[in-house]
């Protein structure tokens, strides 16, 4: 087998060459605006927001600081501006109904001119109806019909008194009633005389005053009747008077909005209600209290204090105005809560209870952005208690039904709204992660229907020279637009670098426009410290150094420990069974790596290999996959022919937290096959790479990390020349190692060498021969893999026998 | 000024109280006539004897006019009822002239109340009545206040009748509400004439006239009844008052009557 040669300095970072560039600084550069690489992602949030059809919402998935929301909103202003104003949309009060306010749309911007001319109207119609009423020509009908009642009644007791006087009854009006009294000549007839009245003349004037009384009940019964026309006299009286006071500042109203049938509805109900309900408009006549209008069932407030009755009555609130918009409305909502998506209706305390009216309707973000686009966090969204039932339930229904949660949760038992509702015509935008839109997917069947369209922004995007470029002229933009340095060509080359670093891949640059922008940030804060007017590579550097340093606590006592012996790890010479593996730790943003010191042991058994992280439940899954698959490897590698004899145990030492991936399985594999064969491996290597069943060595991740991680340590405890890390070949591409790595490598003090199966591992690790099998299936002698079969023999003869004796004693 | 000032309050004013649902309008009038502290008003109000002497006889019930509850007369319950309304009277006269700082007084008389009433107009400058009219009120009726009505001014050949239009037309300024002048002659001839010394009185004022041609002070007020007023002023000689137009001002005025001697 031929070994494997370590990488050369220059596969171990690919750098970018700032003659690539052909500016000076970016302040050179057209700013770009449109997304870098989200080519997929544009193009779907433009079919999305094109296509009509019902349930085409987007759901803009990628990762945090990709420029979603950079994106959304460039894509949507463009949008807007193509397209017409939306709606203006009003509540007002439903007469027969104020329980269900009555929304009216209007064009564009003409809400508040209703608003206008209806508080015009209301206010003609004060100074119109006030004199009309206070005309002398209503008194005087007024006057003649509660004359003609008057007249009524006192004919009616003339006759009354005609009728009695004919019976020598005299009637007496008192403050509360009548009296009926006999009467001689025509003076009444005292107590004392009356007593001295035979008995039978006593009789006959008792018999009169029954009849009398008789005719008295029979003409009071006649009075209600008549007092009931003259009232409907006097509704009539008022209707005319009101009708001719109002109905032509109406009629020019109704004019107006001829062309808009529901405001023309709303007019005419208005008309009606006004005479109906003149009494408001009368100075004096109207100001009815609070508890007053609660009892009589209206509801009586809601705009400021001291507007009248009637501007309460037939005010106009104006939920949506669009009168100061250019195009389509586009609301970015970043505090969807129920209310706030769909609007509220607030109540107010009167006298200690709680009323509401249509004025206190308010509106969502549904309303605002109705006829437009809708912007939502969708994790902020599902955050906030029933705004995501809320908003599908619009949605669904293609109408906003304005209730407020209490109502809707039956938690408030007061007087409350049931307005009419809204037709819904909004395009939402749901931005958020990936694992969201997949849990969405999969546990809310209402979620596909309702959003269609999936923006799927990418993490990163190719390395070209031409991506590089444009990448130039996006960082040229964010120093503009935050009135930042421009960078240099070397700065913009660094940056770029440092991009390719985050995506973790040399042939990739970072979609993570956030980082890109922190970056170009802090840069301009060393820059300025440097008293540069232009950002130099080594502020990019600074920056990226003073980064890490704020982040580093953690792994720097980390790699303190491993340097006072607190945590064992052997950086030289041999050991069996031992081997560095290599475990990476993410800490919010920062990653790092350290190595890990990783055991095996072997005995007799029935063939388990035991993970110990994995029997104390600090294993993840893909970790016991990973040593489960080294059972198969021993199986089908060495002893095909033989059952598994052996009983193994792998163990992470010192690691007091779980251990997860299966980046570790190739080392494991090697401190088996050293504890099978009793071959020590170095201890100046660390090894990374996962293993399948057939001893290839597979890509892991955080490749950059794990070599550094071996280095700094190594590096502190002084470089031996010898020292170096074993990584899956297939990650020699994403190799972007830090610059001290980098110069070892270069002075031969350190090496990476890529390996492609465990056999070069084996090689690498034991300084001899790994040994490949022959036809035969044998190994050549005294190579690793022989001394591996020939253990693995000796195991099962063992156990064989172990067994066979244990059968004879048993029997 | 000084001897004008007390010839005004020297005044002597009679208002006769005791229907609660018009003494108030009674005695806002009175407010119209003396906006400062004027006249020496005395209260009054005035037991029906005429009851009295009914009561206890047993076929004599009073009915009620709303409910048409009969009740036995009796002396007793009379004069309790009689003593109530007194009290609420006096209550209300108190309220509407102490803060004025009117000097008032206030009586309860028992009698003929129309005998009574021509005793005590012969005593004093002016007389209120209040209007007992409108027996059933008018629900849904459109309420304007009798002080936005105009103030209606009896004018006739009566040597009262100049008192009574300066009476009106100092009720009128006071209110801000309009004056009507009612011309009441006995035969058309008279009433340019009339017009005349009215024009002439209320100067350059607006004034709406009224023609009335009448042989009597009832015959009149039955033809007035149907005009709006919130008040009617209207000079009476004490001895012209006879017992059927005190009953018609009492019972057929439906605003508060305010005679001038």
């Amino acid at each position: 087998m031929d070994s494997v040669k370590p990488l050369s300095a220059d596969e171990l970072y690919r750098r970018c060459d700032p003659d690539l560039f052909d500016f000076e600084t970016t302040a050179d550069l057209e700013a770009l605006t449109e997304p870098l690489g989200q080519e997929r992602a544009v193009e779907a949030m433009q079919f999305g927001t094109e296509i009509q059809a019902e349930g085409y919402n987007l759901y803009v998935l990628g990762p945090q600081g990709s420029g979603r929301h950079t994106a959304i909103r460039r894509i949507l202003t463009g949008k807007s501006a193509a397209s017409r104003r939306a709606d203006d949309w009003c509540y007002v009060n439903n007469f027969p109904d104020p329980s269900k306010p009555r929304a009216l749309r209007l064009p564009p911007g003409e809400g508040v001119i209703l608003r206008r001319d209806i508080g015009q109207l209301v206010d003609e119609s004060h100074t119109a109806l006030t004199a009309a009423f206070e005309s002398n020509e209503y008194h005087a009908r007024q006057h003649a019909i509660e004359e003609e009642l008057q007249e009524y009644q006192e004919n009616s007791f003339e006759q009354l008194q005609a009728y009695a006087r004919e019976r020598g009854i005299k009637v007496i009006q008192t403050s509360t009633g009548v009296v009926f009294a006999p009467i001689r000549g025509d003076k009444t007839i005292s107590s004392e005389e009356f007593k001295k009245l035979p008995k039978d003349e006593q009789d006959h004037i008792e018999a009169m005053i029954r009849e009398v009384t008789a005719e008295f009940q029979h003409t009071m019964q006649s009075i209600p009747e008549e007092a009931r026309k003259m009232r409907q006299k006097l509704r009539d009286l008022d209707h005319e008077v009101s009708m001719l006071a109002v109905g032509n500042l109406i009629n020019q109203l109704i004019e107006k909005y001829l062309a808009l049938p529901r405001i023309v509805a709303y007019l005419r109900d208005m008309q009606a209600d006004i005479v109906e309900n003149v009494d408001i408009f009368i100075k004096g006549g109207g100001d009815r209290g609070t508890i007053q209008a609660i009892l009589s069932g209206g509801h009586s407030s809601g705009l400021e204090r001291g507007e009248s009755p009637a501007m309460r009555r037939y005010a106009v609130n104006v939920i949506v105005s669009n009168s100061g918009e250019e195009g389509a409305p586009v609301v970015f909502e970043d505090h969807p809560t129920f209310p706030n998506l769909i609007g509220k209706i607030e109540h107010m305390s009167e006298m200690g209870t709680l009323i509401t009216n249509f004025t206190l309707i308010r509106p969502g973000a549904l309303h605002r952005a109705n006829g437009g686009y809708l912007v939502i966090d969708a994790a902020k969204l599902l955050v906030q208690p029933f705004a995501w039932e809320g908003l599908k339930r619009a949605l669904k229904s293609r109408e906003i039904r304005t209730q407020s949660l209490g109502d809707a949760l039956s938690l408030v038992s007061t007087v409350s709204l049931e307005p009419e509702p809204i037709p819904l015509n909004t395009k939402v935008f749901l931005v958020g992660d990936r694992l969201l839109y997949y849990l969405l997917q999969i546990y809310d069947p209402e979620f596909p229907e309702l959003f269609k369209v999936a923006a799927d922004f990418e993490d990163e995007f190719e390395r070209s020279p031409e991506n590089s470029r444009l990448f130039a002229r996006l960082l040229a933009m964010m120093a503009s637009r935050d009135r930042l340095r421009p960078l240099d060509r070397a700065a913009t080359a660094r940056l770029i670098e440092a991009c390719v670093r985050e995506a973790g891949d040399s042939q990739k640059i970072s979609a993570s426009l956030m980082n890109a922008t922190d970056l170009v940030r802090e840069s301009d804060f060393y820059a300025a410290r440097g008293g540069r007017h232009v950002i130099a590579s080594e502020d990019v550097q600074q920056a990226i150094d003073a980064r890490t340093h704020r982040a580093s606590r953690i792994r720097d006592r980390l790699q303190e420990e491993i340097l006072r012996g607190t945590l064992l790890i052997d950086t030289e010479g041999a050991v069996t069974g031992q081997i560095n593996g290599l475990a990476i730790a993410q800490l919010g943003e920062f990653a790092f790596a350290h190595p890990s010191r990783i055991t095996a042991r072997v005995a007799l058994g029935s063939g388990e290999v035991i993970d110990i992280e994995r029997e104390v439940e600090l294993g993840g899954p893909l970790h016991s996959k990973g040593v489960l698959i080294l059972s198969g490897y021993l199986a089908g590698h060495y002893v095909i022919d033989r059952p598994l004899s052996l009983s193994a145990s792998l163990v992470f030492e010192q690691t007091y937290s779980g251990v997860e991936g299966d980046s570790a399985s190739a080392a494991e594999l090697c401190a088996l096959l050293s504890a099978l064969s009793g071959i020590p491996l170095r201890q100046d290597l660390a090894v990374t790479g996962s293993v399948n069943q057939h001893g290839q060595i597979q890509a892991i991740g955080g490749v950059n990390e794990k070599i550094e991680g071996f280095f700094d340590i190594c590096k502190q405890r002084g470089l031996s020349g010898t020292q170096g890390v074993l990584i899956p070949a297939a990650n020699v591409r994403h190799l972007m190692l830090h610059n001290d790595v980098i110069e070892a490598v270069k002075a031969g003090q350190f090496s990476v060498y890529p390996v492609e199966d465990i056999d070069q591992c084996l090689t690498l690790l034991t300084g001899s021969e790994a040994g490949t099998a022959g036809e035969d299936g044998q190994f050549a002698p005294d190579t690793v893999n022989a001394r591996v079969r020939e253990r693995l023999l000796a195991l099962a003869e063992q156990r064989h026998a172990f067994g066979t004796n244990s059968k004879n004693e048993s029997t | 000024m000084m001897a004008a000032k007390a010839a005004e309050r020297q005044v002597r004013v009679t208002i006769m109280l005791g229907n609660s649902l018009t003494d108030r309008d009674t005695l806002a009038a009175l407010e119209l006539l003396w906006p400062e502290s004027p006249a020496e008003v005395l209260g009054l109000y005035i037991e029906d004897s005429e009851l009295l002497s009914l009561a206890d006889i047993p076929v004599v019930r009073e009915y009620c006019r709303l409910t048409q509850a009969e009740r036995r007369l009796q002396a007793v319950e009379l004069e309790r009822q009689f003593r109530t309304q007194a009290r609420i009277a006096e209550r209300a006269l108190a309220e509407a002239a102490s803060p004025r700082g009117y000097p008032w007084s206030f009586r309860s008389l028992r009698g003929d109340p129309v005998v009574l009433l021509r005793e005590m107009l012969a005593e004093v400058d002016l007389m209120l009545l209040g209007a007992t009219a409108g027996t059933a009120p008018l629900a849904g009726r459109r309420a304007v206040a009798p002080a936005r009505r105009p103030v209606m001014a009896v004018f006739d050949q009566a040597e009262p009748a100049t008192r009574a239009l300066g009476v009106a037309m100092k009720m009128a300024d006071a209110g801000g509400t309009g004056l009507v002048v009612v011309l009441a002659a006995a035969r058309p001839d008279e009433l340019p004439a009339l017009r005349e010394r009215a024009a002439g009185l209320v100067g350059e004022r607006s004034v709406d006239y009224l023609e009335v041609i009448s042989n009597s002070t009832t015959e009149l007020l039955n033809r007035l009844r149907r005009q709006v007023a919130g008040q009617l002023v209207i000079g009476i000689p004490a001895d012209q008052l006879d017992d059927e137009t005190i009953a018609l001002l009492r019972r057929r005025s439906t605003c508060p009557a305010i005679l001038v001697r």
